[in-house]
């Protein structure tokens, strides 16, 4: 139960650090943006760690870890590439749409590799979840043809 | 053609989540942090230098505008341990839905200088109906 309202919660941060990103890339750039966030970021997780005095590095044996598990930051990157590109192209109802349908597809899929069975909980879920979404966005869209 | 292009920016997203997740279960919460910020930051370097992009700052910046950085870290950190407890599905879901009521609950009040957008209770339908799919995937 904790871990399912610190996972609601995570997804109200994001939608905060996104309106924030938004205003900051407006006024340097969106890529002086995501160096400024990384910049933040690094400092902040140097603190964390000094104040929870976390063990020294020799504790963890990096030549275990595949190549690829390092790779998540590069994906950020290209995610925030990605989505300049695509933004200003399609009505931002749709972006979201699109982007969360995406996102349970792969969320789907990678549960199934990982744990290597189907379940249909999940694909009935994710599916009432887009389909959820999608009436909403249909709200919007009315909405704003109204204003229009 | 962009609707493709954006449903494999959510692919990535998940991808990215995951692969942390995966990177935490080898390192610990706060190497991972640490290593993917590491990480990120020479990437976007990397790109600034490749794209002869400069870093300005023409006019004075609001404090609050530097600090959404600090936010990923908790972000980047919840997903971390919520992937491996609830697995990838249902911690994006999970996500999915915090977005929707944070978007909705902004909107509203107009909150962060953004434009009063005041909800209309018929989205409480859909809502639910993304509740009713997360029950679904928790009890399965």
């Amino acid at each position: 139960m904790v871990y399912i309202i610190l996972a609601i919660i995570a997804g109200a941060m994001v939608i905060l650090s996104m309106i924030i990103n938004a205003k900051l890339a407006n006024k340097i750039g969106v890529l002086q943006g995501t160096f400024i966030n990384y910049v933040a970021g690094l400092i902040f997780v140097l603190i964390l760690m000094l104040v929870f005095k976390t063990p020294g590095v020799e504790t963890i044996k990096l030549n275990n870890i595949p190549v690829w598990a390092f790779c998540g930051g590069l994906i950020g990157i290209l995610i925030v590439a990605g989505s300049n590109v695509i933004i200003p192209k399609i009505p931002a109802i749709y972006t979201t749409l699109f982007i969360f349908t995406g996102q349970i597809i792969a969320g789907i899929t990678l549960d199934f590799i990982i744990d290597d069975k189907i379940s249909k909980g999940k694909i009935i879920g994710g599916l009432l979840i887009v389909l959820g979404i999608a009436y909403n966005s249909r709200i919007d869209k009315k909405h704003t043809e109204k204003t229009k | 053609m962009y609707q493709i292009f954006a449903i494999l920016i959510g692919v990535l997203i998940t991808m990215m989540i995951t692969i942390n997740g995966i990177l935490d279960s080898y390192t610990g919460n706060f190497y991972s942090l640490l290593i993917i910020h590491i990480v990120g930051l020479l990437g976007v370097i990397i790109v600034l230098v490749v794209t002869k992009q400069k870093i300005r700052f023409k006019e004075k910046i609001p404090w609050y505008l530097f600090i959404s950085g600090t936010i990923g870290v908790f972000v980047v950190f919840s997903n971390n341990i919520c992937i491996q407890t609830l697995g990838v599905t249902l911690t994006v879901s999970l996500g999915l839905l915090g977005q929707i009521i944070m978007a909705y609950i902004i909107d509203n009040y107009g909150l962060l200088g953004m434009k009063v957008c005041r909800f209309e209770n018929k989205k409480l339908i859909g809502v639910g109906i993304m509740i009713l799919g997360i029950i679904v995937m928790s009890i399965y």
